[in-house]
């Protein structure tokens, strides 16, 4: 039997309406279904920030995968349950600046997009388009990229940004700013 | 406002916040920036809408896969923990018996306070002492004033200090 937020009547059962304060306050309390709830509600934020900012499949399931398991066990520092998500994204920032540090020396791979549509058809257009846009965003210097994906990406406003990154608000606008201009001569044919 | 600083306060301005009166006032006149400003619209549309075409990963294989991390982590955890509590448990218990099965030692030989031999040699007209002591070798001869000779005691004498 399920009660009126989602969660069963099973203490460590979690459903997707419950609350998000109550499932981190069960998951710090160590409730493996808790657990499992909150990285179900927030893996695709996850991997798709670092997918987009590493540019690498495997490399973005690994930081995604790493930054959760890492999120879950320092659960305890989390101060304000309600902000576990913009939290989690700064996890995954950290360690995709971490990968990023790592792997300098090597060229960048080619971005990828694993959800394009197929190259021919109709949907071709939109397929150019995206790797245009992909591409245009991979070539940014990583503080304007991280800046751009999430303020366009995931659709955080420029303090919550800010936050994620740990920076101010208005370094995150000088950012856009900057990554808006450039985008824009690199993008002038699909606009 | 001229064109170029409505083209860069349309530039600074962010997606979903409102033109601020004079630059809607200069782009109603300036078809140009009208033009500029409908580029930039359409460059935060395609960047936004990219967002929505980002990966969609399966959850359930990434979940189990955090799941099996965040377990494994903590039985090595454990496990380390245990090991250290062991270790540190078999240190003390070997220590312990060291203490425990030790030999009674012999009680530390007391320092032997130096004692001092001291003859008093009178054969010729200047007496002189002769110091022995013990544990080192050697002898001293002191030369003794004629005069103190008769109220030079043997007691006194042992109270020499040790540097003879």
């Amino acid at each position: 039997m399920e009660v009126a937020v989602g969660r069963r009547a099973r203490d460590d059962a979690w459903g997707p309406a419950a609350p998000e304060r109550e499932v981190v306050a069960a998951a710090r309390r160590g409730s493996r279904s808790a657990q499992d709830e909150l990285i179900r509600r927030h893996h695709r934020s996850c991997v798709g920030l670092a997918l987009h900012l590493l540019s690498d499949e495997d490399a973005a399931l690994d930081a995604a995968q790493d930054a959760c398991v890492r999120a879950l066990e320092k659960l305890r520092s989390l101060k304000d349950d309600g902000r576990f998500r913009p939290w989690l994204m700064r996890i995954v920032v950290n360690r995709c600046r971490s990968i990023r540090r790592r792997a300098r020396a090597r060229p960048p791979e080619e971005p990828l997009s694993p959800s394009l549509p197929a190259a021919d058809g109709p949907a071709s257009d939109q397929a150019e388009r995206s790797r245009a846009v992909a591409e245009a965003v991979a070539g940014l210097p990583p503080a304007q990229r991280e800046a751009v994906v999430l303020f366009y990406y995931h659709g955080l406003k420029a303090h919550e940004a800010a936050d994620v990154l740990g920076c101010s608000t208005a370094a995150v606008k000088t950012r856009l700013f900057e990554a808006r201009r450039r985008l824009a001569d690199d993008l002038e044919a699909w606009l | 406002m001229d064109c170029h600083e409505a083209r860069r306060e349309l530039e600074r301005a962010l997606p979903g916040t409102d033109r601020p009166t004079a630059i809607a006032d200069h782009l109603r006149r300036c078809d140009a920036c009208r033009v500029y400003a409908d580029r930039l619209a359409r460059l935060d549309a395609v960047l936004s809408e990219e967002g929505r075409l980002a990966g969609k990963p399966d959850a359930a294989p990434f979940v189990a896969a955090v799941g099996r991390a965040v377990v494994g982590r903590r039985v090595r955890r454990r496990a380390a923990g245990w090991s250290l509590a062991a270790a540190a448990t078999a240190l003390l218990a070997v220590g312990l018996a060291h203490v425990l099965n030790r030999p009674p030692e012999p009680p530390a030989p007391r320092p032997e306070r130096p004692r001092v031999i001291v003859t008093l040699i009178e054969a010729s007209s200047r007496p002189t002492l002769r110091a022995e002591m013990s544990g080192a070798s050697g002898f001293v001869a002191v030369e003794v004033c004629p005069a103190r000779r008769r109220t030079l005691e043997m007691a006194e004498l042992a109270e020499l200090p040790p540097a003879l």
